[in-house]
This record gives structure tokens, sequence and C-alpha cells, in this order.
């Protein structure tokens, strides 16, 4: 391996990825919530969004699009806040039109993701969160094989309730076994609806599909977050939720997540 | 390549960019038509139609004239690489090129017999088994895609990307866009709020 590849990655002291069986779960919007969450806890955050046909986190942090540049280490990576605690590379950066479609097959994401894992100049980070595609295929592969060198600290495994999306989390828990990735958890998504005009919490889903399935297959239950149309709102502008809604019942289950996730890495 | 059934008159590619799990439902309505249908799940690493279908545990057999896909109704006709999978915990780790030749077999080697519609359920994103589906069915010709949606702005802009993704690639029809799930939480709330103010 260069210098280069080891500088941009050796000051990154845990690597996460968040992965999903199957897509519509908010696997982003965790992925993003937990980093702000991270962050207010006083982390300094990173942010790898490999999802290279959909990738949504520019939006959700309200970054626009920015102008990526490049300095001696590689591409300097857009930071979503002025004290640049939380710093975000994204393919959605390189698209000069928002509502393009990237329609590449595997071998070309490949080589994409192989130059976000190593060209991206991230310098100290507690954290680097890594925003898969759903599935198990070439995206999740490259960015194995391209952080082989480096310590992946394991993978927060994100499903709704439903028993379809616990049944493609299982394979995802199979391709880390298989990978040799440690599950760090899962997180039930979209457990329970709260209402902002009744506030209450009504199980109009089902719930408690993602606790049925760490019991079963002896991971981590990290916890549950409600279907918040407050959180939906804040995401959709870009807005920082946990700051908006500080009393909100899904600020407490999302904080909870992430320090239980920081207990796991920093134990 | 030849799409091996008999009499494929109209073909639906459904296009959902960012993955609603209920867009799957809405398949439900057509075999109720009087129609042949054929549904074919593309979403290799994480084929959810057996489940949804009701098909779990299921064996695909193999003939003479090739594969036989699991019929649900008699006019209602699947195949999904679930089928092939001995255990709900087994894996599909595979990249774009092993993805894209199960697709062309499932196309290839299931005897599907006399079909109306083939709708063809396709994994989130703009990838492999997109541009291998549209091509593969280009002999054949596709009459559309549908897009399945919920109302966020993020995925919005998804179905956009869908759309540019359609009009990237040629034969390929314009789409249509359907919302889901938002009706269900009006109607809880309409029928459960003790609040005055509406939902």
């Amino acid at each position: 391996m260069d210098s280069s590849e080891k500088g941009n990655l050796d000051q990154v002291k845990h690597v996460v990825l968040v992965l999903s069986g199957k897509g519509g779960v908010g696997k982003s919007t965790i992925t993003t919530e937990l980093a702000l969450a991270l962050r207010h806890a006083g982390k300094k955050l990173g942010i790898l969004d490999v999802d290279l046909c959909g990738p949504s986190i520019p939006r959700m942090l309200s970054v626009g699009k920015p102008e990526v540049h490049q300095c001696d280490a590689g591409w300097v990576p857009v930071y979503a806040d002025p004290q640049q605690q939380l710093a975000l590379m994204s393919i959605g950066f390189l698209l000069e039109d928002s509502d393009e479609a990237v329609v590449w097959r595997g071998p070309k994401k490949t080589a994409l993701i192989g130059q976000f894992v190593s060209d991206v100049a991230w310098g100290e980070l507690d954290v680097l969160l890594v925003d898969t595609p759903p599935g198990t295929s070439d995206e999740h592969l490259a960015v194995l094989e391209n952080l082989r060198k480096h310590k992946v600290d394991g993978a927060v495994l994100v499903t709704t309730p439903q028993a379809v999306s616990t049944g493609d989390v299982r394979r995802e828990i199979t391709f880390c076994k298989k990978t040799g990735v440690k599950i760090l958890g899962i997180v039930e998504n979209m457990s329970g609806f709260v209402c902002p005009h009744c506030s209450e919490c009504s199980n109009i889903f089902s719930k408690g599909g993602g606790e049925e399935l760490a019991k079963l297959t002896g991971s981590v239950f990290l916890g549950s977050v409600p279907l918040d149309p407050l959180l939906t709102a804040s995401l959709e502008e870009g807005r920082d939720f946990l700051q908006a809604f500080p009393e909100s019942s899904t600020y407490t289950a999302i904080s909870q997540i992430a320090n239980t996730l920081l207990s796991s890495l920093d134990a | 390549m030849t799409v091996r059934a008999q009499a494929v008159t109209r073909l639906v590619n459904h296009q959902p960019v960012k993955d609603a799990q209920t867009k799957t439902y809405v398949r439900l309505v057509l075999p109720k038509l009087l129609i042949q249908v054929a549904l074919l799940d593309v979403d290799i690493c994480g084929p959810s139609i057996p489940k949804i279908m009701g098909l779990e545990g299921e064996q695909v057999h193999q003939s003479g004239s090739g594969w036989s896909p699991v019929y649900v109704e008699d006019n209602l006709a699947v195949m999904s690489i679930g089928f092939l999978l001995s255990s709900p915990d087994d894996a599909v780790i595979w990249r774009g090129p092993k993805k894209n030749g199960m697709i062309k077999q499932f196309l290839r080697d299931v005897d599907w017999g006399e079909v109306d519609y083939l709708i063809v359920d396709t994994p989130p994103g703009t990838s492999d088994e997109h541009l291998s589906i549209v091509q593969y069915l280009s002999g054949a010709g596709i009459d559309g895609a549908v897009i399945i949606t919920t109302p966020q702005v993020n995925n919005r802009k998804s179905c956009d990307e869908g759309k540019s993704f359609l009009t990237e690639v040629p034969d390929s029809p314009a789409a249509v866009a359907y919302q889901n799930i938002v009706q269900k939480i009006r109607d809880y709330c309409s029928s459960n709020s003790t609040s005055d103010e509406p939902c």
C-alpha cells in the first residue's frame, strides 16, 4: 500500500458499515441521525455515501451541491457544519445534474468506490460511517476489499418490523459472517408511528420484528426508532432534527442507540 | 435472445428506484383480472417475492421443457432466485456479471407457457439488473414501467432518477408514479384520533 492510502484512513479510529437487506427501510436516515447524535456527543464524524444509484445523504444534511476540491492527499470531504465535526463524501457531489441517474454496472461502481475509500482526505475522525445501498453485491464487496487494509469495527443492520424486511436482514447477517464483519447490532426503524397531532405512538404497522430477529440470530438489539413525520420533514429540509426536537421520544431513541453503539466501539 | 413465453403480448417493467417494500403488494391486483400473468423477481440479492406471495419453501422443478415456475393460481406464475435457496439465511453475494447471467437464465430457461403480462420486480437503484432486463427484453418490447414511491421528497428525487434512467435507455417508454402508505396513515388517524386537529 502506498503512503497516501495509509495516511487517509490512518487517523480514523472506528469504521462502521450501515447495512440493510432491502431498500426503503430508512438506512440513510439512520446513518444521518446516528452521525448527528454522535456529533452532539462531541465526536468527530465522517460519512461515506457509497449508494451510487441513490445518494440521499447530501440533501438530509442540507449541504446542497458543493464543489469538491482536491488536495495533495486526495479529495477534500465536504463539511456539514461550520465547526467541521461532520465530514461527508458522496457520489452526489460529483453529478452535474441532480436528477441524473447513475446507471452503472458493477465494475464501474467497484472502481469508483475504491477511489472513495482510499482517496478522501478524512483527517482525524472518531467514527467513519459507511452508508451502503441495500443488498449484498458489488458495492459491499468493493467497500470491504478496499477497507481490508484498515480495520472495520463492524456493521449496524437496519430493518423495519415487517417480516419481509427481517427476512432480508437475515441474508445480510450471513453476508457479515461470510466476510468476517462483526455485527454491532440491529436497529428497527419505522417501529410504531408518532402522530404530531395525536401525540401518541401507535402501531399501525407491526412492531418487534427487529428485536425478535436479534434474539433469533444472537445479535445485539440496539433499539427501535419510530416513524415520525417531524423527523421526515427535518430530513427533507436538511435540518438537524435532534437540535430542533430534543424533547421528542424519537430523539431519546436515537440518542440511546448512538450511546450503545459508542460503548461497544470503545470497549 | 428469445423469451421463452410463447405469447408474451405485453411487458410491464416495474421500476422502483428507492424501494418501498410495499411496492410489491400492487401486483396482487392483476391476477384477479382473468389473464395469464407471469411475475419475475430479478432482485437477485434481496428476493422478497416468495415471502410476499406466500410461497416460501416452494421449489422449482426441471423438466425437458425447462424450469417450471411456481404457480400461485392457475393464471399466476412466479419465478425468483428465492426458490433456489435452501434456507432463509442463504445470502446471494454476487457481482454484476453473475447476476446478469441468472436473469438471462430466468428469461431463457423458464417454461412460462402462454403469458398475457410479464411483470418484472426490480431491486432499488439503476444498475446491472435494470440494464440487463431492459436489454434482454428489448426484442420483445417493454410496454412501460411503474415507479412506486412514498411522499417524501427524497423519494420523489429518486423517482426522477428512475425516469431519467428510462429516458437514457432506448425503447423504455414512459413511467407512472404511484404513491403508497400515506392513505393508510390518514385512514388510521381519522378514525382513531382523539385530537380536534385533522391529521
